[in-house]
């Protein structure tokens, strides 16, 4: 079967994410049932490079945790019902689920995540890519 | 209302202001603190509704655990937000919030279930971080923490 894909769009930045399936099947499940999700996206201000934005979302088993990220990173916060995108190699603050990682245009949510440093509260919406 | 009611209007409300910046946050722009400044206002606001996230997060935590009854954690949350209620009114004048709280404590009076009661703290908690990051985007970030950097650790 083919992976799951999302397209996310940031600002004036389009990029695509593969869902991973076989590491975090439950968050992946609830996010991909809910998609499209459209909220303003927001920047850590003590985590480092990372954007962050509110789903109306709950899901308290994690699953895939890793508290170091990478670049291209998609976790979801239980604590506040966030979807943080990691654009740098972060160390972290505590475990996250990670559920979906970046494939297609990273730099464009880098140039963005910096911009969203200087002023927050862009729209941010993430699809299911649809396959031809 | 019932507790069903209430926690519709709850949603309710939480999806008018999930697009729409609410009302309140624009009249909080306009509440004045020492000074008449209305900085620290909206410092002091975005601060306080994420605390308020983080309490009622452990506390519907709290209500998962078999060995928390639901009683102890009605009492707590009514303290709760009997506590924030009475200061966003008294300090902020956040009115559409207060309501909105007291409407809350109402529902704890009548539920029964552990059930009733994490729909109920869902929604507000939803509420409540929604409104935080309407606060959160008012606040000109960047500009307060070049500022901070340069008068506290001087850097250019």
């Amino acid at each position: 079967m083919m992976p799951r894909e999302i397209v996310i769009e940031l600002g004036s930045e389009k990029a695509v994410a593969r869902l991973l399936d076989d590491k975090a099947p439950k968050t992946c499940d609830l996010i991909w049932n809910n998609l499209p999700l459209e909220s303003q996206a927001f920047h850590a201000k003590i985590a480092g490079t990372e954007i962050f934005f509110m789903v109306p979302l709950f899901q308290d088993e994690q699953e895939n945790t890793t508290v170091e990220q990478e670049a291209g990173n998609i976790c979801f916060w239980s604590t506040r019902q966030m979807i943080p995108i990691f654009y740098d190699k972060v160390p972290g603050l505590g475990p996250t689920t990670v559920w979906a990682k970046i494939t297609e245009n990273l730099k464009g949510i880098q140039r963005e995540g910096r911009k969203i440093w200087m002023r927050e509260g862009v729209k941010v919406r993430i699809s299911r890519r649809e396959r031809r | 209302m019932s507790v069903t009611e209430i926690i519709d209007s709850i949603r309710e409300a939480r999806k008018r202001i999930w697009e729409k910046e609410p009302d309140e946050v624009r009249k909080l722009l306009k509440t004045m603190g020492s000074y008449d400044e209305n900085c620290m206002v909206m410092l002091y606001t975005e601060s306080e509704t994420r605390q308020l996230v983080d309490f009622l997060y452990c506390l519907r935590g709290a209500a998962k655990k078999e060995e928390v009854t639901l009683e102890s954690v009605k009492a707590i949350t009514k303290l709760v937000l009997e506590f924030y209620a009475e200061k966003f009114a008294g300090w902020y004048r956040m009115t559409d919030t207060v309501r909105l709280f007291k409407d809350a404590v109402s529902a704890l009076g009548q539920m029964v279930d552990k059930t009733e009661y994490n729909a109920l703290l869902e929604e507000l908690l939803l509420y409540i971080g929604r409104l935080n990051l309407w606060i959160e985007v008012k606040i000109p970030w960047h500009e307060i923490i070049g500022t901070y950097e340069w008068i506290v650790h001087g850097k250019p």
